[in-house]
């Protein structure tokens, strides 16, 4: 083939030739940069269709020989990403012209011949899929929807497959519209036939199946319900089983992610799952990987026992080990889990510390991770901080605490408040040593510095933390010739005491109360003001 | 014989031709029946002072063309043809061409030189002809040797160094060389001639040169004779010689060149503001190649940063800007007239210019305080030139400098050069129009928040520039570059692109016009003019300029119509016709890309008929080969028809079949493989019928020797592509494909990695065997993928053989791995066997899953799922 290499390469030329040189002088575009750059964009334009075509490819099953890329929607995710209502597409209005195909259409799949049904069912498929389509919204009938499910049961044909591919498409996309939209579908009795599909021996009706019911199940509590009281739960977690193509996987995790959203019914039931949801949490997809994830977070958002369960699935540990993945869309659902397990009992709390969190937690806090993983991540660590005295120290031998401070002072206002709760937790539940060792940190001057805010509950979790941190401080006095509470000193000389006072105006009775016993048992003596006093020990540097 | 042959040298150059072929085939004749004898007469024919200079000249031009051709195929062809003659005759030829160096004859002398050049271009690699360096010498070294055989003899050492590569000489051979060299230039020399010939050698030798200027001594020695004789009294020639030599100096021996800065500065500068202008010129060049010099080890230095860059950087341009500038400004000032309208002059302003523009690439923004004055000053005086100059140097500064910096002087500048499109003085008005054309390549930023192009302007400018383009033609493909770069800026500024849509019909129909020109005597406007239309459609506001594109569309049609039509009856005819052709069919193609994607499809669509029937009269106008063009065109169309263009295939496939099978132009075949690939994903399984015929041609092409290697990696993709569109019924190919994989996989584990060209072919083979490998797995998956278990084991050792190398790029890398997960897609459990035993998968996949080449994880995700499970299944 090619030519063998020449024993000595020729040399390159040394230096550029005069008519080179020549060529530069006032140079412009010339024909043939012309020509070679068509010819790279065709090049170009080649690469990424020979791409095309081969991941369509490898996406693909058997059964469906050419499916259009551009009609591709993605599921759709439980909170945000419907299409808006509030912002309609405009709209052109249906012409004469418009309503006679669509009557064609509507023809089509009413009649008994399974190609013209596939055509019509492409066509609708079609419509739908394009946003603002005028064609849509008359689409949306009863009658065509009725249809639609209808053909989700066809088989007899060698299109049978195709066919219900199709309608479950075309169902998909009117699920993927507003709420009425999806309530002709549902009212169609399309739910349990579409998980009858989940039981059909080709990989992408199963797969359209699934998406249809993913987005029925983002619509409601109410869908999510006939969903599993169909059965479709028990159908969703068959899928998972070692045959599965990555696609298949990928749309299950996603449906089952939806189905998690709401309560589910029975405790068997959200068992079953997690046993699922354990193995994928090793998955290497990242897409499965992050649908599992927040599968887990939405169970933990539905109370205790649930917790409690996932804490029983031993998936905890490998919970904190994803904090440290690559992807947010990994660790976003990941730290939302873990800050609700950690809201949960101590012992609880305790698994995740175990499991080594504070490292993971502190890395979170510090690197530049997008606001509201560090802000869930920040709340997770006053969770613990509430915890029990062990806990406190495990807090202070990651040495967090200064983390803590500098946050409480110069972070985003969110993760500001959640770094104060943090301190007020821990200065409120800590031993004397352990407090000691939060004021050697600077956590007075944090506490004082919060006096100012306006939040009573986290005002009086503050004052909270400064009594403990008081009673401390008489505990030194009695140890100080001086007889002073230094504690008290610090928070006069930063200011904190000014604060303290002028919380006796702010208008909520446990605020107030507090605020006067601390001012009562700390300062007011004899009626005088305090006064701070001199520096015991002369200077001598 | 001795006779006759000289007869027949004669006979063979004269003015009859009946005559001429006589002697040309007895000359043949002599030559294949004895090879050996043939070489020793021409050599002797050489050497023989009493041989007519006619006969001897002959004789030395056959000898030569015997030793070496530009072919590569056939230069390695004549080398094994000398090596395999008789030692003894090759020791006679060689002993009578040195003894020719001391002819009388000047032509023999140096037709001499040259056969020995080549002679030992063979020779001296394979460590024959040892003694030559020192027998060339010899005759230098001789005190009484006549100065026309040191001449001559120095003339041949230079080609020797020109022909030899530095590894083949000894370090003291060189040496020996360069003192002699360095010897026959001073002053000791009474000879001029023998004095050019040493410095014209001393630049060939420069390259052996390295050990003796990394001396100091030796390299100030070697400095100070050459800068001597860049300013010797005797001729120009010489001091241009020694000029060159210093340009070389400058790009080889960068790294010494600190120390003689100042003597070079002042030497250069005399040379331009007071030699000769052949000298002059190679003086602009020394600044010219060191500011190139210095660009490219600032790239050098960027690109190395990492590594603590062993990359010297002295900055001399930088530091010499102050006088270096003024220098370059004054040179602007010496232009002749009309040089703008003859392409062979070359002077001392435009090399000024020249020079300027890539001293203001390396140093930036600094450059422009220092020419604005000379700007301002000269923009408005009476005399042309300095208008000129002006204006030139502005146009110089503009690649370099920031576009913050340049903005506020382009802006407060437009209305000038606006105004100057007006001069009296045509080479005026072609510089400001380039300087215009310059404006909007390198600082017009229409996206930007404050363009210096912008609605208050653009009407003034666009009244300029469509008057212009109907200047003087040089002016017009001025003004055609401008309007070029103008409509560029505007490619991917979104909704700003819009600003040109008022005037997009009125520049179509100036471009056209343009196009029409009967005044053109040089081809470049009609080209121009076409490329310029190219980009303001490409570039234009596809919803707002839809209906005047279609428009064009059909003029452009009309055009390549018209161009079918002309009579053609010289091959001058011929060359217009398709020269022509391949302007309009490049416009086609650009408005079927334009329109194509975006709403302006069913233009295309409708106009598809029209046009493939013009592509096919095109391709009518020749016998043996296909217009690249318009197959390039014809590419783009089958995207935009899709399935559709099956009904053109009956009468197209003649032609792909042509373009395919054209390996003497391997471009043309190139382009018609890629074509193949783009109608195949237009017509899925509809070219079944064609695939025999194609198959069958492309397992030919890729066999075939003459076919210019770059072909080769897009045959196989071409076979992927094929498959892919076929699916199962690719089955009866694959006996034949598949063996061709196999070795070309095999072969590329065995090519030298060493040589950078080689290991670029290596990856583009190796991304399009795997490219053939994943269509082919892929097309037979959904049906009969146990077809591919034969094959799959060699993929999978080529896959492995791949990863081990690491002179794979992450193209081939990513391919590489979406083969192996096609292998585990197609054949499921089917390669458990395969990969029993081995585990260099598992380190390939975690070695990408780590990458941050998000494809390329992701690839290797799909690949390492389907893996696992296939194992498990």
């Amino acid at each position: 083939m090619p030519p063998s290499p020449s024993p000595s390469p020729p040399r390159p030329a040394r230096r550029t030739p005069e008519n080179a040189r020549k060529k530069a002088y006032k140079e412009q575009t010339d024909v043939t940069n012309g020509r070679r750059r068509r010819e790279a964009q065709l090049l170009q334009l080649r690469k990424s269709r020979r791409e095309d075509t081969l991941s369509k490819r490898r996406r693909d099953d058997a059964s469906s020989p050419s499916t259009e890329p551009e009609s591709d929607i993605g599921p759709a995710s439980p909170e945000s990403d419907r299409p808006s209502s509030s912002d309609p597409p405009p709209l052109a209005c249906a012409t004469d012209a418009d309503s006679n195909k669509l009557l064609g259409i509507i023809n089509g799949l009413k009649s008994e011949n399974i190609s013209l049904q596939l055509e019509a069912t492409i066509k609708i498929r079609k419509i739908l899929s394009v946003d603002g389509n005028s064609l849509a919204e008359e689409v949306i009938t009863a009658d065509v929807v009725a249809r639609l499910v209808e053909l989700l049961s066809s088989k007899k044909n060698l299109r049978g497959p195709q066919l219900q591919v199709e309608a479950a498409w075309a169902l998909t996309n009117i699920t993927a519209g507003t709420s009425e939209h999806t309530e002709v579908v549902t009212n169609a009795g399309a739910v349990p036939k579409l998980v009858k599909l989940l039981e059909s021996p080709r990989s992408n009706v199963r797969e359209q199946a699934m998406w249809a019911l993913g987005n029925i199940a983002a619509e409601s509590q109410r869908c999510r319900e006939l969903v599993i009281d169909h059965g479709g739960l028990g159908q969703l977690l068959s899928q998972f089983n070692e045959h599965a193509k990555v696609s298949n996987l990928r749309m299950a995790t996603w449906t089952l992610s939806n189905l998690c959203f709401g309560k589910l019914p029975s405790k068997s039931q959200t068992k079953a799952v997690l046993q699922i949801l354990q193995q994928l949490l090793n998955s290497i997809d990242e897409k499965i990987l992050s649908d599992t994830c927040w599968a887990v977070s939405y169970l933990c958002n539905h109370g205790t026992d649930e917790i409690q369960m996932v804490i029983e699935s031993q998936i905890c540990c490998r919970l904190v080990k994803l904090l440290m993945h690559s992807s947010p869309k990994v660790v976003t659902p990941v730290i939302l889990a873990l800050a609700n397990v950690s809201a949960a009992a101590d012992c609880q709390v305790q698994f995740l510390i175990d499991s080594g969190i504070l490292q993971c937690l502190l890395k979170l806090l510090t690197r530049n991770y997008q606001k509201c993983i560090r802000n869930q991540a920040c709340m997770t660590v006053s969770n613990i901080c509430a915890g029990t005295a062990a806990q406190i120290q495990a807090i202070i031998d990651a040495k967090m605490v200064p983390l803590l401070i500098q946050l409480s002072q110069h972070g985003e206002s969110d993760i500001k408040k959640e770094a104060i709760w943090a301190i007020a937790n821990a200065t409120s539940g800590g031993s004397p040593d352990q407090i000691r060792s939060l004021v050697g940190d600077g956590c007075i001057i944090a506490l004082c510095n919060a006096l100012v805010l306006s939040d009573a509950d986290l005002l009086y979790a503050c004052l909270n933390g400064l009594e403990s941190i008081l009673k401390v401080g008489e505990m030194e006095k009695m140890k100080d010739e001086a007889g002073t509470n230094p504690y008290a000193v610090i928070m006069e000389e930063c200011g904190g005491l000014d604060k303290l006072e002028n919380l006796q105006g702010f208008n909520n009775d446990a605020i107030f109360e507090k605020t006067i016993k601390l001012l009562e048992s700390y300062w007011v003596e004899e009626g005088s003001e305090y006064e701070a006093p001199k520096d015991p020990s002369p200077d001598d540097t | 014989m001795a006779m006759e042959f000289t007869q027949a040298l004669l006979a063979a150059q004269s003015p009859d031709t009946q005559t001429r072929t006589a002697a040309e085939a007895s000359l043949k004749q002599f030559q294949e029946q004895n090879l050996p004898q043939f070489l020793l007469s021409l050599s002797v024919e050489l050497s023989n002072e009493q041989k007519p200079p006619e006969s001897r000249r002959l004789a030395g031009i056959i000898l030569k063309n015997s030793l070496d051709a530009k072919d590569s195929a056939r230069k390695e062809y004549l080398t094994q043809q000398w090596v395999s003659v008789d030692p003894s005759i090759k020791f006679q030829i060689k002993e009578s061409l040195l003894r020719t160096l001391g002819s009388s004859a000047a032509e023999a002398r140096h037709t001499s030189s040259q056969v020995i050049a080549k002679v030992a271009s063979i020779e001296i690699p394979r460590k024959e002809w040892q003694d030559l360096i020192g027998k060339l010498l010899g005759n230098v070294t001789q005190t009484f040797a006549p100065g026309f055989l040191k001449q001559a003899t120095l003339e041949a050492l230079g080609y020797v160094c020109e022909e030899v590569a530095p590894q083949d000489l000894e370090q003291d051979q060189v040496n020996a060389i360069l003192t002699a060299v360095v010897q026959g230039m001073t002053s000791a020399e009474p000879n001029s001639d023998v004095r050019l010939a040493a410095i014209r050698a001393l630049y060939n030798a420069l390259d052996f040169a390295q050990q003796n200027f990394e001396n100091q001594v030796e390299r100030n020695f070697i400095m100070k004779v050459v800068c001597e004789t860049a300013v010797s009294k005797e001729s120009a020639e010489i001091r241009q010689a020694a000029f060159e030599c210093l340009v070389a100096i400058a790009s080889i021996y960068y790294d010494y060149l600190e120390p003689y800065m100042q003597t070079l500065f002042n030497l250069t500068a005399e040379a331009v503001r007071g030699d000769e202008e052949q000298v002059a010129l190679q003086a602009i060049e020394f600044w010219s190649t060191l500011a190139e010099e210095e660009m490219e080890r600032q790239d050098d230095c960027v690109a190395l940063d990492e590594l603590n860059s062993p990359v010297l950087h002295f900055h001399f341009i930088d530091k010499a800007l102050e006088s270096l500038v003024p220098m370059l400004l004054e040179t602007l000032l010496k232009q002749e007239e009309d040089q703008d309208q003859d392409d062979t002059v070359w002077n001392l302003s435009m090399a000024g210019g020249t020079c300027l523009g890539l001293v203001s690439k390396t140093v930036g923004d600094k450059v422009v305080p220092l020419v604005m004055p000379f700007v301002e000053r000269n923009i408005a005086k009476a005399d042309w030139h300095s208008r000129e100059a002006a204006t030139f140097a502005f146009g110089s500064i503009l690649e370099g400098p920031s576009v913050e910096k340049l903005s506020p002087l382009a802006r407060s500048g437009f209305e000038f050069l606006l105004s100057a499109m007006k001069d009296q003085n045509s080479h005026v008005r072609d510089t400001t129009a380039w300087t215009l054309g310059r404006v909007f390549e390198l600082v017009h930023r229409p996206a930007s928040g404050d363009p210096i192009v912008n609605e208050k302007n653009l009407p003034g400018i666009m009244t300029v520039l469509l008057e212009s383009i109907r200047d003087v033609p040089n002016v017009a493909e001025k003004v055609c570059g401008a309007l070029y770069f103008l409509a560029q800026g505007y490619e991917d500024a979104g909704p700003a692109s819009k600003a040109l849509t008022p005037y997009y019909e009125s520049i179509i129909a100036a471009l056209l016009s343009t196009a029409d020109r009967v005044d053109v005597s040089n081809v470049r406007l009609r080209a121009s003019a076409y490329e310029t239309l190219n980009e303001v459609v490409r570039c234009s506001y596809a919803p707002e300029t839809l209906n005047t594109t279609a428009q064009l569309l059909q003029e452009i049609i009309r055009r390549v119509i018209q161009t079918v039509e002309l009579q053609v009856v010289s091959s001058d005819d011929k060359e217009k016709q398709s020269d022509l052709q391949a302007l309009l069919c490049g416009v086609l193609q650009v408005i079927i890309q334009k329109l194509g994607s975006s709403e302006g499809k069913s233009v295309i669509l409708q106009a598809a008929d029209q046009m493939m029937m013009v592509f096919l009269r095109v391709f009518g106008c020749r016998s043996s080969t296909v217009h690249e063009e318009a197959m390039l065109a014809i590419g783009a169309l089958a995207y935009v028809t899709g399935a559709d263009f099956a009904k053109y295939m009956s009468e197209f496939y003649r032609f792909l079949e042509m373009g395919l099978t054209n390996f003497e132009e391997y471009q043309v075949c190139s382009i018609s493989v890629g074509v193949v690939g783009d109608i195949c994903r237009a017509l899925d399984d509809k070219i079944l019928p064609y695939c025999d015929g194609i198959m069958t041609i492309l397992l030919k092409d890729l066999s075939n020797a003459m076919l210019n290697r770059s072909v080769k990696p897009p045959i196989f993709s071409c076979f992927g592509d094929i498959a892919l569109a076929i699916g199962e019924k690719f089955d009866k190919y694959l006996i034949y494909a598949a063996p061709m994989m196999q070795s070309a996989s095999e072969m590329c584990m065995h090519l030298d990695t060493t040589d950078d060209d080689m290991v670029e072919y290596i990856n583009q083979l190796r991304r399009g065997i795997f490219e053939a490998y994943s269509g082919m797995l892929q097309g037979f998956k959904n049906s009969n993928s146990e077809i591919m278990i034969p094959y799959a084991r060699s993929l999978v050792q080529f896959i492995e053989a791949v990863f081990k190398d690491n002179s794979s790029d992450d193209l081939v890398t990513k391919a590489a791995v979406a083969a192996l997960g096609d292998v585990a897609d197609a054949l499921g459990g089917g390669i458990k066997v395969l990969l029993a035993n081995s585990s260099f998968y598992n380190e390939l996949l975690s070695e990408c899953l780590l990458s941050e080449d998000y494809t390329l994880k992701e690839t290797a995700e799909w690949a390492h799922t389907l893996i696992q499970h296939a194992l498990q299944s």
